[in-house]
């Protein structure tokens, strides 16, 4: 067995871990972080910004929120259910990393929001401009993996202040000496073991997105049937598993609720062209919820999650189509762009042609309805009710706003089935706001820090997507105040 | 042919742009895969010219254009690129206008491409007896016996078939200059 | 010769490309088509460097580095390039990298990560389509393809399969197979090349055959992992293949002293492992291990070696394979090594319990007598020897491997009635030429390998009927398919599924009473459930029962040693018994398994005694060179459905009067006819791994 020494052990490379590595090496300590990848940056690396308040660059944009109404916000949000010493010191921290980013030389376009609500519907609804979206290197304009620019840059500080990594080497176990975090067992690719004693040791793994079984465990979804969430490869809760067998206490982990199609990677395109606020009914036909709150991914992740079977159905027909086709769609956000629907005939016949389960296209609405696996009674109730709610231009049941109120009335009639997804999971690990792992009776447990969404406990039943970039900005936060903790722990020690 | 040949060839009743879409979609590099430059740039020269023949242009398209072209001309794998692009360099020079008036979403002067040809209903000439809105699949023909008919621009996908119905000859197709004609249906003049 | 990267002098080699230079010398440079094993073709242009009095950039993959070359990785003209290239590729890949089972480890993440672009100024759509698992082993991802052509590469040049190529679909060019065939159809060979050459998850490992608590390369070969000796399967299939059968027979010899015994009766957990399983039935893994060993000249002695005596003494208890394989690589390591055998001829069960028309003696003799070559003593027909006596007689280290030598007898009525046998008298009576007397009628209560054993051995001592009843059905049955099959041959009357209520008879053994199982199962607490047939009932009538259901250690108790679940000897991992410097292995340690199972526990017990004694616990041997593998595997048509070879077995009325060798080994021509079917699962290990920017 291979053995190291070291100051601070960081367990995995994501974005949390990054933050970790890099605030312990430049308070002076000696770092090595171990990763189950061949990549540093993780989730992350899908992401295209965290979370700040009170920034240099918010301050440019003249955004006056300040951390203490963040805070408040949150903390409303959340209904005082979460620790609030932990989401005040995140908040209070998150302006000044963004600056500490740039200093890295990150850059960022600046400064946006993910969700802006329709004005009537604002409360407890709308985006806040916090979320601050990283430039890509050559200047371009930022999409999906925009992070990447970030990670990368904050690796290649890392690496300036001497942290060593060690890529796919998975950690295995927490090392402890007298009730003391005192190291780890991780195993590199060789499958050898390799011990390394450490002064603290922070844990950074990810969550356990990737596990179905603990996924069933401990949130009992069903992973392929009743949720479709993000299954980044490696993120199996070793984080979780690490810290409570050492006897961290439990927090109950939620999933990070969104909406998705299965395999929507291949079938990318329906993933935006049915993310509309056309008419979306439930597995008795009918309406759930008032479908211009559709691009809010929470709201609706939440609300199929209420639905009999956990799923739902968007419905349009071919006149709406064709408004998508000609006008672009209602919705568009940064990963479905304005032109999806140019490639919508291509992309649906294909899977028609294939018989992609979750959609179906009928020439009425009762061999729709029939087809898909919704109540063809209750559907047809549903139609009769909306079509006429359309000509009148009023939704009388959930007042969905007037310009998507259009009937569906002309064949051939298109439906795809929506179902639970998720980013990933949310917390399960007990901490402190010094991100210090805690017993079942809430005491520190010695030099044991865990942070970023193995220890995201901050967000109650649901993303807080009121205040944009909150899952990085977590990360990225906690990672910060672990690895400046654990430094600290150190001059105590030498002192 | 060459597809410069074919370029150079071009005459004034085909779309410069239209032709040299076809002969990207046709050129060898759009069909073998082996460099980046070669077919990612076809597929993008390929991806902006069939937008801009339905006039959904963007601003910065002809720039976009030239960009993928500079790189093909000097990093495809074989000299088939290289011709490729010396052939989209060419043909935009030399039919500069129409590729601009297509880019700015204008007009297409040889009046091949479909989506920058509009249909409209001269009131002068309409009688008001409804065959075109029984052509019509598309619900996009408004009107009432013995009212003047009036095509919702919206809604309509240029198919023609109206024209083919109308006995009348009231239905004219239009380029960049359209005829004055109604909003809304009004009473025929014409019996 | 030297050249110049930025300002830094490297060493470059004649012929060798800028790229392969700058990331020798450890200066990366982005590359994404270009693989350390492939020819490169320059079609990503990710590479794009800049050379003095050259114009324009250049593919560094593509240019050959010369002497006093000077080259700038991130001039402006070069910067374009690789940027641009990337946003291309990017804007046809997948938006969304979240649902991909690369994430992580791929490829053109970590280098767009490294590049930092992005394609939202290019129109941005994905060529995407639908996975395709319908082959067996790979999965096709073609959604994520990037055409960069590696895999194309490995299969038709590196490996000359030539199966993948660049095909047209309707979404435009990707990799894959022409023709709209399979893989199997287009005649792959399964080696693995384009999974491990593919920078992105486009060409993936089937899912249900990767293990998530094994390495990667544990997952690759998994016959080699299952195998509880680890033997090197691929390497030494390969020279049989290759008809060198004293190499094979080395490779073999450099994890186990048994070749030829494992070869004839080993439970080859391998094959179930085996990756042809998923394309038909596995390679006869189990057998070719025996052609090598009868092939062979025996020349892998020339390389064994023996270290120096340690004078050090170590004592074995029991000559079965646990014992003699620790015997043998303790000697090796330099120790005084005596065995002691209760019995008057070594080899524990192989001896005693595995029936000769499996395993004769002439083989077991030969392979014993290798093993005493290196200065073992074996003291036969001593008994009774315990640890705590042999340490005070001086020995420094004890192994305990008795093995489990006490048939087990069910407490049911009648079950001591004359003509009631255990398995273990039974068989170790016949094996010792003076069998113990069957009746015409035999019933064997069991069914495991054991209870075959037995009844195979009642049908060449002559009984005319021979029974065997179990509660198992025949899918829960512990005994392998080919027991099964051939013990159907011989004439065994099967009663699986049945429960055995007693045995019949007053003053000799009658019958014996069945019973219909209706449901044999274990309860969450793991206690067996057994619901029988109400009224069906009925009663064999024969003149011998013999139980073989399960053995037990024997004597353990006298040992002066903790023990466990019974007589079992308790040990922690490293096989360390509760008395200092007494070690224990096999059946006695783990309960009754498989002969593999005792090799490798007596090869733990030899490394962990020897790190006792002061050694430095590795027994590993090289007995052959290790030779690079050859990389070009060509075509075979059909190669997915060659069929098993099979070997010469003797007819059932052959068989079944006395105790000839049933199976005959492979012949020459069989053996690498078999061989050629092996898919070389090891070879995509020996090919170079790729570095990412963030090793550098």
């Amino acid at each position: 067995m291979k053995s190291y020494e070291t100051d601070v052990v960081v367990v995995a490379a994501g974005l949390s871990g990054l933050a970790a590595s890099i605030s312990a090496a430049e308070n002076g300590a000696r770092v090595i972080t171990v990763e189950k990848s061949n990549t540093t940056g993780g989730a992350a690396n899908m992401g295209m910004g965290p979370l700040g308040v009170g920034s240099r660059i918010q301050r440019m944009q003249m955004v006056s929120l300040t951390p203490g109404e963040a805070f408040r916000k949150h903390m409303y949000f959340t209904h005082y259910r979460v620790d609030a010493r932990i989401v005040r010191d995140y908040y209070f921290k998150s302006g000044e990393t963004i600056d500490w980013l740039e200093e890295m030389g990150v850059e960022f376009v600046g400064v946006q929001r993910a969700f802006g609500a329709p004005e009537d519907t604002r409360a407890y609804s709308d985006g806040e401009f916090t979320w601050h979206v990283v430039r890509p290197e050559d200047g371009g304009i930022p999409g999906p993996r925009a992070a990447t620019a970030m990670t990368k840059k904050m690796t290649e500080r890392a690496k300036e202040l001497g942290v060593e990594f060690m890529f796919e080497t998975p950690a295995k176990k927490i090392l402890m000496e007298d009730g003391k975090a005192a190291g780890v067992i991780a195993v590199d690719k060789d499958g050898e073991e390799v011990e390394i004693k450490a002064n603290s040791v922070i844990i950074a793994t990810g969550g356990f997105g990737e596990n179905p079984e603990m996924i069933k465990e401990q949130t009992g979804y069903e992973f392929g049937k009743t949720i479709f969430n993000f299954a980044v490869p490696g993120m199996r809760g070793d984080g979780l598993k690490m810290c409570w067998e050492v006897g961290a206490g439990r927090e109950q982990p939620t999933m990070e609720l969104m909406y998705q199609l299965p395999d929507n990677m291949n079938h990318f395109i329906l993933d935006g062209a049915f993310r509309q606020p056309c008419l979306w009914v439930n597995r008795n036909g009918q309406r759930f919820m008032p479908e211009d709150q559709i691009g809010n991914t929470t709201f609706t992740g939440n609300a199929i999650s209420v639905q009999p079977g956990k799923v739902a159905y968007a419905i349009f027909d071919s006149k709406l189509l064709k408004k998508y086709k000609k006008r672009g769609p209602d919705l568009v956000s940064h990963v479905h762009p304005h032109d999806l629907f140019d490639h919508f005939d291509e992309q649906w016949n294909r899977d028609i042609a294939d018989g992609y389960e979750p959609v179906t296209q009928a020439d009425t609405l009762e061999e729709l309805a029939e087809k898909a696996g919704i109540d063809v009674e209750g559907f047809m109730a549903q139609i009769e009710e909306y079509n006429d709610m359309c000509e009148a231009g009023f939704d009388e049941i959930f007042e969905k706003d007037r310009h998507y109120m259009q009937a569906i009335e002309k064949p051939p009639f298109y439906c795809c089935r929506q179902n639970v997804g998720a980013y990933g999971t949310l917390g399960g690990v007990r901490i402190n706001n010094k991100m210090q792992v805690l017993n079942e009776d809430s005491k520190v447990i010695p030099s044991l820090y865990c942070v970023g969404t193995d220890a995201c406990n901050i967000f109650g039943d649901s993303y807080p997507f009121i205040l944009s970039g909150n899952t990085m900005g977590f990360c990225i936060n906690s990672g910060r105040i672990a690895g400046e903790n654990a430094a600290a722990e150190l001059d105590d020690f030498e002192w | 042919m060459s597809t410069m040949e074919k370029i150079r060839a071009i005459r004034d009743d085909q779309c410069a742009v239209d032709v040299l879409l076809k002969e990207v979609i046709a050129h060898k590099c759009n069909s073998c895969g082996k460099c980046v430059f070669g077919y990612e740039g076809a597929t993008q020269i390929i991806m902006i010219l069939k937008d801009f023949t339905e006039k959904k242009a963007r601003s910065g398209d002809l720039d976009l254009i030239r960009d993928a072209v500079y790189m093909m001309k000097t990093q495809s794998l074989c000299e088939d690129g290289e011709e490729l692009a010396a052939a989209v360099e060419e043909c935009m020079e030399t039919f500069k206008q129409d590729f601009e008036e297509h880019a700015a979403k204008k007009a297409c002067r040889a009046g091949v491409c479909k989506k920058f040809v509009t249909y409209h209903i001269l009131a002068e000439m309409c009688t008001g007896c409804g065959d075109c809105m029984d052509a019509c699949e598309d619900d996009a023909i408004l009107g009432k016996k013995k009212f003047v008919h009036v095509i919702d621009q919206d809604e309509c996908v240029q198919c023609g078939k109206c024209m083919e119905a109308c006995d009348e000859d009231a239905i004219v197709t239009a380029g960049a200059v359209k005829p004055r004609c109604p909003k809304k249906p009004i009473p025929c003049k014409k019996r | 010769m030297r050249i110049t990267i930025d300002g830094k002098e490297i060493e470059a080699r004649e012929g060798q490309s800028v790229l392969d230079a700058a990331l020798e010398a450890g200066i990366f440079i982005p590359h994404l088509c270009s693989h350390p094993d492939l020819e490169a073709k320059g079609g990503c242009r990710l590479c794009s460097v800049e050379i003095e009095g050259v114009e324009g950039a250049v593919p560094s993959c593509m240019t050959e580095a010369k002497d006093g070359m000077k080259v700038t990785v991130n001039g402006p003209e070069a910067d374009k390039v690789r940027r641009t290239a990337m946003e291309l590729m990017l804007a046809t890949h997948p938006e969304d990298c979240t649902g991909c089972p690369k994430y992580g480890k791929c490829e053109l993440q970590s280098m767009y990560q490294y590049l930092g672009v992005s394609p939202a100024r290019w129109r941005k759509k994905s060529r995407s389509l639908a996975n395709n698992d319908s082959n067996p082993l790979i999965s096709h991802l073609f959604t994520r393809c990037v055409r960069c052509g590696r895999c194309i590469r490995a299969c038709q040049d590196l490996r000359g399969v030539k199966v993948l190529d660049y095909i047209q679909t309707d979404i435009g060019i990707r990799a894959g197979i022409p023709d709209g065939k399979s893989l199997k159809e287009a005649g792959c060979r399964f080696c693995g090349a384009c999974i491990e050459v593919c920078p992105t998850g486009s060409i993936m490992d089937s899912v249900k055959i990767m293990r998530e608590d094994r390495t990667h390369a544990e997952n690759v070969v998994p016959c080699r992992t299952a195998c509880p000796a680890h033997i090197d399967i691929p390497r030494y299939i390969r020279y049989i293949k290759n008809g060198e059968f004293d190499k094979a027979e080395a490779v073999i010899r450099e994890k186990v002293p048994f070749p030829e015994t494992l070869g004839s009766i080993c439970t080859h957990v391998c094959e179930d492992d085996c990756k042809r399983n998923e394309l038909g039935l596995p390679m006869s893994i189990c057998k070719l291990k025996r052609a090598a060993a009868v092939e062979s000249t025996g020349a892998w002695k020339a390389r064994s070696v023996k270290c120096a005596p340690t004078g050090k003494k170590a004592a074995v208890i029991g000559a079965g394979p646990a014992g003699l394989t620790a015997a043998y690589y303790l000697a090796k390591k330099g120790h005084a090594v005596t065995v002691f055998e209760k019995n008057e001829k070594a080899g524990g069960q192989l001896r005693w319990g595995i029936p000769s028309y499996r395993l004769p003696d002439e083989v077991l003799d030969r392979e014993i007598a290798d093993i005493l070559e290196t200065g073992v003593e074996l003291r036969l027909n001593d008994g009774g020897q315990t640890p705590g006596a042999l340490k005070a007689e001086g020995y420094d280290a004890v192994l305990v491997c008795i093995g489990t030598h006490q048939g087990a007898r069910l407490p049911l009525e009648g079950n001591d009635l004359p003509g009631v046998y255990l398995n273990t008298d039974f068989l170790k009576a016949s094996r010792a030429g003076t069998p113990l007397p069957v009746g015409e009628r035999v019933m064997v209560l069991g069914g495991g390998n054991v209870a075959y054993d037995c009844a195979r051995t009642a049908v060449r001592l002559g009984a005319k009927e021979v029974h065997m009843a179990c509660l198992e059905n025949e899918q829960q049955m512990t005994s392998t398919p080919d027991e099964i099959r051939e013990g159907e041959e011989e004439g065994i009357i099967l009663h699986s599924a049945h429960s055995f209520l007693k045995i019949t008879g007053t003053d000799k053994v009658e019958g014996v009473e069945l019973q219909k199982v209706e449901r044999f199962y274990f309860d969450e607490n793991r206690r067996a459930v057994i619901d029988l047939v109400e009224g069906s009932n009925f009663v064999v009538p024969v003149d011998n029962v013999i139980f073989a259901v399960g053995q037990r250690p024997e004597g353990t108790d006298a040992m002066g040693l903790e023990l466990t679940h019974g007589p079992y000897i308790q040990a922690n991992e490293k096989q360390e018994t509760s008395m200092e410097g007494v070690f224990t292995a096999g059946d006695v340690f783990t309960g009754t398994k498989s002969v593999i199972m005792a090799i490798a526990g007596g090869r733990t017990a030899a490394e962990q005694m020897d790190r006792y004694l002061g050694g430095d616990g590795c027994i590993d041997e090289e007995l052959v060179d290790k030779e690079a593998p050859d990389q070009y595997i060509g075509h075979i048509d059909g190669f997915g459905d060659l069929e098993r070879v099979e070997p010469a077995v003797l007819s059932a009325a052959e068989r079944a009067s006395d105790f000839r060798l049933v199976e005959q080994p492979f012949t020459c021509d069989q053996a690498k006819c078999e061989a050629e079917r092996c898919l070389q699962c090891d070879l995509r290990l020996t090919l170079t791994p790729v570095k990412l920017w963030n090793e550098y």
